[in-house]
């Protein structure tokens, strides 16, 4: 039998069969390869076996019944656990690569060792059930967690990069496996976090541009407030819905401007208020609630601090992002129900980020102590210099460690450089940059 | 050799190697086709159950000459399955190798 009868005849058998045309261009593919090894195609064809029957094995794949069945009930039964599964990662990151990695089955007790696996050319591979990452020396990185590849990274895309390094280079890094967790943002959430530049913008500040009146129905919100900061010890940002960014003002006082966009017959019910009682000053905007889901808002409320503050801060706000860049604080709590979390450039004694369902980012900070929390987001780490002891955990989202330095919580300092952390996730994927 | 168990082996086979890198189907079957006397054929649909219990994924890469090639690539849960089919199996091979070797 030539080529052109057996795919004919493997056609009809497969007539009707969903991706039928893919299966042809397969076995058709098959045909090519074996000619290129000097095969016939009637020695191809035989050793194929009957067209017919692969078409039935086709129509009839999945029937391997016993085997089948078992493994489908345990797959859902793993399913069903996945959401309690913990996982605690090692990691030491020196001149020579060394890696521990160690999941932990909370529901059957016991920790399982990882399979270290270092192959030729440089490429190191961790392979644990459920959890695989593969780095090879031209920058392919591939990781795949729960069934789902989690990380893609093409040859060329992470050119010159090399090993674990190639994570570095996050920005050269292509996400293609997106679907996580059920965070629809996954890792295009962490995606858009690692673009940051300047100014932390993020979700709605990204978009926003001050001055821009969108539509002729809406109405533009400029309101501004200011205070001294002499006596002041506490500072309080709260925005209700609207996005928080602090950033570094001119002079010693405080500044807070409260910008946007709003529909047509909001903008009066929009207030700033600034009060100072007792060493704490507020700012607060209060935005009246929406009717329907379809109103538009768009908000920011711009809040200027000296550089170097001996204040501690908290901010709150229902739906916005918070973002705050380059400014040292004693303490700082900020928290957004549905929000993104942003710091960058930031010095603090003690930081508290806390997040329900956003995404919180931690990029170029220092400090002594650390704490983020997310219900449902990713979450991105980066610390700069040594000795911050910190702490991560999110319910349902992405983990990415620092690269720099990190400490778990109940570890000591390692001194060496080397990176010790510990990261759990509810139901969500670690990522690992070293 | 029994036709079901036969097919039960092809399929830790392939994970097996797929464990270790993404193959091609031709390559695949060549590989397979060193230890095991299988008819080729039977590999493809294999690889396609495979692919829609989410063990392994596909991609097209560029090959020399030809249209792009379809590579299979074991996913994270095809691993895992491939860890626990390795354990059965050797599991079942110890056992039937202590009765084979039994004296009565």
């Amino acid at each position: 039998m030539n080529k052109r009868e057996y795919i004919e005849r493997l056609a009809r058998g497969l007539s009707g069969v969903k991706g039928a045309e893919e299966i042809i261009a397969e076995i058709e593919g098959h045909f090519a390869d074996g000619a290129a090894k000097g095969r016939s195609e009637a020695e191809i064809a035989a050793a194929l076996g009957e067209p017919e029957a692969l078409a039935r094995e086709y129509r009839s794949s999945g029937k391997f019944a016993a085997s089948d069945g078992q493994r489908q009930e345990e797959g859902a039964a793993g399913g069903g656990t996945s959401s309690r599964r913990r996982k605690a990662i090692y990691i030491s990151a020196g001149a020579a690569l060394a890696i521990v990695l160690a999941v932990v089955g909370i529901s059957v007790g016991i920790r399982q060792a990882a399979e270290r696996k270092a192959e030729e050319d440089g490429i190191v591979s961790i392979r644990t059930p459920g959890f695989h990452l593969s780095v090879g020396n031209e920058g392919r990185v591939r990781m795949e967690a729960g069934g789902t590849t989690v990380l893609d990274v093409d040859g060329h895309k992470a050119k010159g990069l090399s090993g674990l390094e190639a994570l570095y280079g996050l920005e050269d890094i292509d996400f293609s496996g997106k679907s996580m967790g059920d965070s629809d943002l996954g890792l295009s959430g962490l995606d858009s976090l690692c673009s940051l530049d300047g100014l932390a913008r993020m979700g709605d500040v990204y978009s926003f541009e001050p001055g821009v009146v969108v539509g002729s129905a809406d109405e533009q919100v400029d309101l501004r407030k200011e205070a001294p900061l002499a006596g002041i010890d506490r500072i309080y940002l709260g925005a209700d819905a609207a996005d928080i960014v602090v950033r570094p003002g001119q002079d010693g006082r405080a500044r807070a401007r409260l910008l946007g966009v709003v529909d047509q017959g909001l903008a009066k019910g929009i207030t700033l208020d600034a009060t100072v009682s007792g060493g704490e000053l507020r700012f607060e905007a209060r935005v009246p609630r929406m009717h329907g889901g379809d109103s538009n808002m768009r908000l920011v409320l711009l809040v200027e601090l000296p550089a170097g503050s001996k204040s501690s801060v908290s901010i709150d706000t229902t739906a916005g992002d918070v973002a705050l860049v380059n400014l040292a604080m004693v303490k700082l709590h900020a928290r957004s129900s549905a929000g993104d979390l942003a710091i960058q450039g930031m010095d603090f004694g003690e930081a508290r980020l806390e997040s329900t369902a956003g995404d919180i980012m931690v990029k170029a900070s220092k400090g002594g102590k650390l704490e983020v929390q997310s219900g449902a987001g990713d979450l991105l780490l980066e610390l700069d210099g040594q000795g911050c002891s910190w702490k991560a955990s999110s319910g349902a989202g992405d983990v990415l460690a620092p690269g720099s330095s990190g400490e778990g919580p109940s570890s000591g300092s390692t001194g060496d450089g080397s990176l010790r952390a510990e990261l759990r996730t509810g139901a969500g994927d670690i990522l690992i940059r070293s | 050799m029994n036709i079901q168990f036969k097919k039960g082996a092809l399929e830790l086979c392939v994970l097996s190697l797929l464990a270790k890198r993404d193959y091609y189907g031709y390559e695949l079957v060549d590989a397979l086709e060193e230890g095991v006397d299988i008819a080729e054929g039977s590999v493809y649909p294999l690889l396609r159950r495979l692919k829609e219990d989410g063990l392994v994924d596909t991609y097209l890469q560029e090959s020399s000459g030809g249209p792009p090639r379809k590579y299979y690539r074991i996913t994270g849960q095809g691993l895992s399955v491939c860890h626990e089919l390795s354990a059965e199996w050797k599991a079942f091979v110890a056992a039937v190798a202590r009765i084979m070797e039994e004296k009565t």
